[in-house]
């Protein structure tokens, strides 16, 4: 017996498998590295740097101070007593660092680090100047630690953290001056001031540059995954189209080649129930066709957009015209629409009239005619909460625009709700009933949603009537020509197309 | 074998109702089989347990319990274990077809097949069930016969 042609036997050589293979799913592909990452390594890479400054400069600190102490105990008590604290507070300051950069507590740990050394630097000037009395040469050389203590600051802060601690910097020089008490103090200062400055200003320049570095890597990173997402998504799209071709094609060759048998074509009614099942398959691989083709034409238009700013109700006003009567009986149905007139979104504004489209259709298609769809636009502050990767929460909070479609139809099982912005989902109850659909509408919404750096949910308990409400967040953008002057009127009212 | 061959109940299990509808009218065409047919797992479930159909064609992707859960679920209960599986599935890549011999199915064919491909695939999956099963009742009358011997 010989066996099916495309058919895979069971232990069969992969090889002989005569059905084509599409290409693998891009998701499983190696990780790439994130502009997160980056950011987190650059914040490693600091951590790293403070535990070792802060160490070094504790214990650095200790022994010079302590050793200070010990060789001043005899001659100057109260000064060795002086030196003994600060050889103990400023390492301790140093060592709570350390602590704090276990704690991946940056800022504080490097503020820690400079104040250890700031503390240590000026308090042993002081001492200096009160035990020696003038004595410029020592001064001097503690005024090449206050210059150092910028660059430190450069390399571990930004660019305020610079600013910061060389203005404490210049402070303490200058008291430091003022207490040396000597005709050449105005000089003393202008030297350190001098070093300051020029520390601060190479730093600066250096924590600008690496700033701007940063930023055009996050705009590469954001470009490269957006652009990742949309071969995703392409990739997705082949796969599911492979899918959905085969069962309306092996229905129609499958009555085909029932036609083929001669007791088949002996009996009149049964060829003629057969032509015409093979007929349906037929204008049903067409009518998928049309839809994919119509899928791919929107998919291909929907990266090259330039983000504008879009008033949500003239693009619901213009996304309600274009509802295809064919699909849906719109005529006598009530839409409550409750969007304010200044609500603008980022975006494009094709897009968010086919999201508005897709969205009120099937709120329209998937309710009884008594029942009425709500639409409502609100300004929300949309938290998004991100693990990090020392597992620490981070969240990012952005003004969107949230748009609300509800209907009071039948609902969609919380089971099912996730599926449904899948290409080509479609409940089971809608596969055998009438509503005619492809299983692409929230598909489509679901892409242009995530290409305009939206989202897209729904919630609905599955309870009959009490309905679906679908929920689009879109990033907002000021009113064109105002500068958002005028507070949100809302305004209700009643659309009846 | 000349006596009258037994009438096959198969069970198909498929999602997509056009496919229902042509393997219903289809396979009484090629062969001594009778079809019933279930619309996803869980139903394909009670219907094989209810039926012990001679022979089952499981669809992969659908709602509920899936193609390779069903035919673990079945290989799982001893009163099922033995009905010659095959899965139609419109999963063709290698990777799938691995996982749908390994959870127990007999037969992994890909979408689309024709239906006098599909009727031949299950005349054979009866067979060789059939054979299997007389071996096992062979070697079971035979064992104790040896033990007597000892």
């Amino acid at each position: 017996m010989d066996d099916a042609p495309s058919a895979v036997p069971a232990g069969a050589a992969p090889a002989s498998s005569a059905a084509p293979v599409p290409p693998p799913a891009t998701a499983d592909a190696t990780p790439t590295p994130t502009f997160a990452d980056a950011r987190a390594l650059d914040l490693r890479r600091k951590l790293a740097l403070l535990t070792i400054f802060n160490a070094v400069a504790a214990g650095f600190i200790f022994v010079l101070l302590l050793g200070v102490a010990l060789s001043l105990m005899h001659s100057n008590g109260n000064l060795a007593l002086t030196f003994a604290v600060l050889g103990v507070v400023a390492p301790a300051l140093a060592t709570l660092g350390i602590w704090l950069a276990r704690k991946e507590r940056a800022t504080l740990s490097a503020t820690a680090l400079v104040a250890a050394i700031l503390l240590a630097t000026f308090a042993a000037q002081l001492a200096v100047i009160s035990v020696a009395g003038i004595d410029t040469a020592q001064t001097l050389l503690f005024f090449a630690v206050y210059p150092l203590v910028i660059v430190i600051a450069g390399v571990l802060g930004d660019r305020r953290f610079i600013v910061i601690t060389a203005a404490v910097a210049l402070v303490l020089s200058f008291v430091v001056a003022l207490a040396l008490n000597t005709p050449y103090s105005g000089g003393i200062f202008i030297y350190a001031l001098l070093q300051e400055a020029i520390a601060t200003g190479v730093m600066v320049l250096f924590a600008t540059g690496y700033r701007i570095t940063l930023r055009d890597l996050a705009h590469t990173q954001q470009e490269y995954d957006r652009l990742v997402r949309i071969d995703g998504l392409k990739e997705q799209f082949i796969t599911s189209v492979n899918h959905e071709l085969r069962n309306p094609v092996m229905a129609m060759l499958g009555y085909i080649d029932l036609l083929q048998l001669p007791r088949n074509r002996a009996d009149a009614e049964r060829l003629a129930l057969l032509v015409d099942e093979a007929n349906r398959a037929g204008q049903d691989l067409r009518a998928l066709l049309n839809s994919i083709l119509e899928t791919r034409r929107m998919d291909q238009g929907i990266e090259d957009f330039v983000p504008q700013p879009v008033n949500v109700r003239d693009a619901l006003a213009a996304a309600m015209r274009l509802i295809d009567p064919r699909e849906v009986q719109v005529a006598g149905r009530e839409v409550r629409v409750r969007v304010p007139p200044n609500l603008y979104i980022m975006g494009d504004p094709v897009h968010l009239q086919q999201i508005l489209t897709n969205l009120v259709s099937n709120a329209l298609k998937y309710s009884s005619k008594d029942d009425p769809v709500d639409v409502l636009a609100v300004r929300v502050i949309d938290i998004e909460e991100q693990e990090g990767r020392w597992g620490r929460k981070t969240t990012t909070e952005r003004e969107m625009i949230e748009i609300i479609v509800r209907d009071y139809g039948l609902g969609i099982p919380p089971a099912d709700a996730p599926l449904l912005f899948q290409r080509f989902a479609r409940l089971p109850r809608d596969l055998a009933s009438k509503v005619i659909g492809n299983g692409l509408g929230l598909y489509l919404c679901r892409v242009l949603t995530e290409v305009m750096d939206g989202k897209i949910w729904l919630e609905s308990t599955g309870i009959p009537g009490k309905g679906t409400t679908f929920y689009v967040r879109l990033p907002t953008a000021a009113a064109p020509g105002t500068l958002n002057a005028t507070p949100s009127e809302e305004s209700v009212e009643s659309v009846t197309p | 074998m000349e006596a009258a061959p037994k009438r096959h109940t198969i069970l198909v299990v498929d999602d997509n109702p056009d496919l229902r509808k042509l393997m219903s009218l289809g396979l009484p065409d090629l062969g001594d089989f009778e079809v019933i047919t279930a619309e996803d797992g869980i139903e394909g479930l009670t219907q094989c347990a209810e039926l012990q159909p001679s022979c089952m064609v499981i669809d992969v992707m659908m709602p509920g319990l899936d193609g390779y859960q069903l035919v673990r679920a079945i290989r799982g209960d001893p009163q099922t274990a033995h009905i010659p599986l095959i899965i139609l599935t419109a999963k063709v890549q290698e990777k799938d077809q691995y996982i749908g011999l390994a959870s127990g199915a007999d037969q992994y064919l890909c979408k689309p097949v024709l239906p006098s491909e599909l009727s031949r695939a299950i005349a054979k999956a009866i067979t060789i069930g059939e054979a299997e099963r007389n071996r096992k009742q062979l070697a079971l009358v035979e064992e104790p016969f040896e033990d007597n011997q000892r």
